[in-house]
């Protein structure tokens, strides 16, 4: 049954067709404002008025995000970043407007940022973002500790002198009380201690300034690397996406590995679909979301890297948590030293007796007369902190910024595998605004894909193909020899005597002046070409037949191949 | 010159025997069975040595030896894949595992000391404190109640009618202070802290030993992955396209036949040919090579950023601890003295006097912070000197690694000889005129390029001056 099969084809291409038709029109409009976008010149009034209102709409966004970028990441004043926001807002819409390369340049920086300059902006963005989180956090719990040792220095120093100051009161009390015993205690300090404390309170004080200087110090400096890095990224992230604007409009080959739409049609239409039966393997299909074998090994080398940061992301925040946790054991060592209250009691009591033996011979117990009593007493507290120096509290390690730092770090992971598709859509933008150059570059793919399938089938290259015509190459410079090569060709195609032809192969390859006889050899060069793709083949003589038809060149040429089976 | 010339013939002959024995026969097959044995000797020596964890046992190492004598008297791949190995050692994989060495290095030195650091700050301000309380304040409070003791305890007032009046004095003093509950807290509190410590620094001690032994083994793992990866490439069938830059003895030879008989030949190299192939043996890099250097020394710039930031981290603390030490040992103590005085007769002498030292803080417990300068560093030194090294010896070793690879396999050597001998002949007859290129470059300078806007308006003017025309 022959219809069979062609049913079943035609009924999948009627599906394909009408899914087809709905998703086309379904992005209709969007097609046509990237019509309307990547146009040099509007057309007609309706595509001007869409350009004018995308280039509007794009300069608003950049607007916005400078100014947010400025403002609120980088910290400048509110009011000069409005003011730089607002006239590259209207530098960016003159430059879209007016400027076709500016706005292919803009367009290309979309999937540009989604490749290695984009995924160096984003590593940036969440180390910046992790290192003003934790630099200042560990600096704070440091001086958190650092506190301490000053609160828990103070504190005994304060107890201490607390304590000499009671006992000085106290023995002050005592003096005219041992006068009476004729025996005295003199409580003598060397100062009372204000100026000692001035002193220390000078110290300590000097330290911590120290301390608060170098967090100032290592914000400034996280900060400022952070500007400078972000400027560069942004700057090479344009450079980038020029460099490859000028590559694809200068060199045929670059990034020139994909088989388009326009490629199809091409082929179709020159009846040349057999150059892609069996593809190379460096051909990308554009069209497809399947990604080869060496864009995946590439994405694996690039997530591995990505690993090993993330690591390091780990690392840094672990050593937030650690300085937090001894910062807060600190902390709380220091809270829980007890107040030791100190009381001293002294009770002094003298009483005397008159005639005391009368009433002991009568046995009654002898009344006492007081002559002296003395009751004291003094508290204080031993206080280990001072209560004029208030503990800082342990920063607590905030966990926006290390996941904000990951999420960055898995979006650039996520870059890593979008690459890929980030480079088709890169070459889709240049092909939709360069649509002559566009072509240019598909004949030479096509030429290409002929000279491929020549080689692989081993026909004969006709003197008069496409694919013989010398292709440009970026920063190539011509050789010095070439004008000899004209002349070489010049001169053999004015004599053209078998002769002349062997006695320029017999010149020395070291003459100096004159240039080596391999290269002046133009044509024989190219006479000679085929050879080394045939050299596996037994057609030596049929090459030899068609390109020597003189008979001395062929009998000579008939010896060396009967050599070479030997 | 007759040493090193008979070191080389010494050298070559055992390379042959190395490479594959020369004949069937029993003397040839000792020979070459013993040159594996020797190899095989050096190769687990060297495992051994660079990691003894990995073979911590005699008997491990000896098995070892014997399969790896096996492995290479049996199979070719085998002998050609360890000398690659080595070889890979110098290069991009080598390069790794000493930048992994180094990093464990940093975290190993400079981390722990900032938490050996951090640990003698705490112990200070805890001795200081111990030293305050029971050192000065309560021996203080201890000998002023002796002094009041021995105050009142002895003092009678004389009289004359002694026998008429009898005395009864009583003395109680009494001191409150609890100092055991002190006791408790200082060391329970200092137990927790050093608890939290020592429970930060064991885990970080085994996190990086176990990091350390995870980046040797990815290390070894990078070498051998990357080696059977080079021998895979070399060997495929698109082998003879791979790092085919190298004019190498063989090609000469292959050169000067092609000459012979009458066919055209490459060389000498043109200018730009010999900025792009290199010539074996040669040692000044092409401008691709140090493009390469770059790149190999790009990863080492940005570890030495990382260890230097660490290295300054623990620094920073080291120095803080130290001017806060400095500071407080120059502050200067504080006296009280405890003076007894009796008085006989008129005139008052001084009995004992007792003197405490009152300083902010006690001098035997002012942290002494540590700065790992010399431990670290001159580790880490030798490592980027070795890497400097591997750097400028790179793209030799790249060369080693396509003659070693030539020397096992011939036949894929040929290979490659003619597909770069034709790809160069190709390339020749191809060169660009260098028109289509400046044709190309000029859109630079179109105004149209830029403004397409001014060609439609200068149009719509001629199609109207046109229009006026006709």
């Amino acid at each position: 049954m022959p219809g069979h099969p062609g049913a079943a084809e035609q009924l999948v291409k009627t599906g394909w067709r009408s899914w087809h038709l709905g998703f086309w029109k379904a992005l209709a409009p969007l097609q046509a404002a990237w019509d309307a976008f990547s146009q040099p010149v509007p057309a007609s009034c309706g595509q001007l008025l869409t350009q004018l209102l995308l280039c509007a709409s794009l300069a608003a966004a950049a607007a916005g995000l400078v100014y947010h970028w400025l403002a609120s990441l980088l910290l400048y004043p509110p009011g000069p970043s409005a003011m730089v926001a607002t006239v590259c807002g209207l530098l960016v819409f003159l430059s879209l407007g007016l400027v076709p390369p500016v706005r292919c340049l803009f367009a290309l920086s979309v999937p540009t940022l989604g490749m290695e300059q984009g995924r160096r902006l984003l590593l940036s963005y969440s180390t910046a973002t992790l290192a003003i989180a934790v630099v200042p956090n560990v600096l704070a719990n440091v001086g958190a500790a650092g506190q301490v040792l000053r609160c828990v220095t103070e504190g005994s120093l304060e107890s201490l002198l607390n304590t000499t100051h009671q006992l000085h009161a106290a023995s002050r009390a005592l003096g005219p009380t041992g006068q009476a015993g004729s025996r005295g205690l003199t409580f003598e300090a060397q100062d009372n201690g204000s100026a000692f404390y001035l002193h220390m309170l000078r110290v300590t004080q000097q330290v911590l300034e120290d301390f608060s200087g170098l967090e100032s110090l290592a914000r400034a400096a996280a900060l400022g690397t952070q500007r400078v890095v972000t400027g560069l990224f942004m700057l090479g992230l344009l450079v980038e996406s020029a460099w490859y604007l000028h590559c694809y409009l200068t060199d045929l080959r670059f990034d020139n590995i994909y088989a388009t739409q326009q490629l199809t049609q091409r082929l179709a239409q020159a009846q040349a679909t057999h150059l892609l039966a069996p593809p190379p393997t460096w051909l990308l299909q554009a069209a497809q979301l399947r990604l080869s074998q060496e864009e995946l090994l590439s994405c694996l080398l690039r997530l591995g890297l990505l690993a090993l940061l993330l690591v390091a992301t780990a690392v840094a925040v672990a050593t937030d948590h650690v300085a937090f946790l001894l910062a807060q054991a600190t902390v709380d060592w220091a809270q829980k030293l007890p107040t030791v209250p100190i009381t001293l009691t002294v009770k002094y009591d003298v009483a005397y007796t008159v005639l005391g033996f009368i009433p002991f011979l009568f046995n009654q117990l002898a009344p006492e007369s007081p002559f002296l009593s003395v009751h004291s007493s003094y508290q204080w507290e031993l206080r280990l902190t001072s209560a004029r120096c208030p503990l800082l509290p342990a920063r607590r390690p905030r966990a926006a910024a290390p996941l904000a730092a990951g999420a960055l770090q898995l979006l650039a992971g996520s870059t890593v595998l979008l690459e890929a598709y980030a480079r088709r859509l890169r070459h889709a933008i240049a092909a939709s605004f360069f649509t002559a150059q566009e072509a240019r570059r598909v004949r030479h793919l096509h030429a290409r894909l002929q000279r491929r399938h020549d080689r692989h089938q081993g026909q004969q290259l006709p003197l008069g193909d496409p694919s013989c015509v010398p292709t440009p190459r970026p920063a190539c410079k011509p050789p010095a020899w070439i004008d000899y090569r004209l002349d070489a060709l010049r001169t053999e195609s004015s004599e053209g005597e078998g002769k002349e032809l062997w006695s320029c192969r017999d010149l020395s390859c070291n003459l100096g002046p004159v240039p080596p006889p391999c290269v002046t050899l133009g044509k024989s060069l190219h006479l000679s070409e085929p050879r080394f793709l045939h050299l596996h083949n037994d057609s030596i003589f049929t090459i030899d037949v068609t390109y020597f038809p003189r008979r001395d060149v062929v009998r000579m040429e008939g010896n060396t191949g009967h050599d070479r089976p030997g | 010159m007759g040493i090193w010339t008979s070191g080389t013939d010494i050298f070559l002959s055992l390379w042959e025997i190395y490479v594959s024995p020369r004949s069937p026969g029993w003397m040839d097959f000792i020979q070459h069975l013993g040159v594996c044995c020797l190899v095989a000797l050096i190769s687990v020596g060297l495992l051994s040595v660079a990691a003894c964890w990995f073979l911590p046992s005699i008997i491990a190492a000896a098995a070892s030896w014997i399969i790896t004598c096996v492995l290479l008297c049996c199979s070719k791949h085998a002998r050609c894949f360890i000398l690659l190995v080595f070889l890979s050692c110098g290069l991009r994989e080598g390069r790794n595992a000493l930048i992994a060495a180094g990093t464990g290095i940093v975290i190993l030195g400079h981390v722990e000391n900032i938490f050996h650091n951090f640990k003698g700050l705490l112990d200070g301000m805890t001795c200081n404190l111990r030293a305050k309380s029971f050192s000065i304040h309560f021996p203080l409070l201890k000998k002023y109640i002796e002094a009041i003791q021995w105050i009142y305890g002895l003092a009678t007032p004389l009289s004359v009618f002694d026998d008429l009046v009898s005395w009864n004095q009583t003395l109680a003093v009494s001191l409150f202070s609890p100092s055991h509950v002190l006791e408790a807290q200082l060391n329970d509190s200092k137990g927790e802290v050093l608890s939290v410590l020592y429970q930060m620094a064991t885990t970080t001690e085994v996190l990086s030993s176990l990091g350390q032994k995870l980046l040797a083994f990815a290390g070894l793992s990078l070498v051998l992955l990357g080696t059977g990866l080079f021998m895979k490439r070399f060997l495929g069938p698109c082998g003879w396209k791979y790092e085919n830059i190298y004019i190498t003895r063989q090609f000469v030879q292959f050169d000067e036949r092609e000459r012979h008989q009458q066919r055209p030949c490459v060389l000498p190299l043109n200018k730009e040919e010999r900025r792009k192939y290199v010539i074996i043996p040669t040692f000044w890099p092409t401008p691709k090579e140090r493009k390469n250097l770059g790149l190999f020394f790009l990863p080492i710039l940005i570890h030495l950023c990382i260890w230097v930031l660490f290295a300054a981290v623990d620094y920073l603390l080291y120095r803080l601890i130290f001017s806060v030490s400095k500071q407080f040992q120059s502050l200067p103590g504080f006296e009280v003295h405890l003076k007894l005085h009796g008085e006989k007769q008129g005139t008052q002498d001084i009995i004992h006097d007792s003197s405490f030292n009152i300083s902010v803080f006690e001098p035997n417990c002012i942290p002494k912070p540590k700065f790992l300068l010399s431990e670290t560093w001159v580790p880490l030194s030798v490592i980027l000197l070795i890497l400097v090294m591997l750097g400028l010896l790179s793209s030799i070793l790249m060369q080693l690694k396509i003659l070693v690879s030539a020397s096992f396999y011939p036949s894929v050597e040929r290979k490659r000889i003619q597909y770069l001998h034709a790809k160069l002949l190709k390339k020749r007859s191809k060169q660009p005129l260098g028109e289509v290129k400046r044709r190309l470059s000029l859109y630079l300078t179109k105004i149209h390029f830029w403004l397409p806007v001014l060609k439609m308006i200068r149009k719509k003017q001629m199609d109207m001056a046109s229009a006026d025309k006709s």
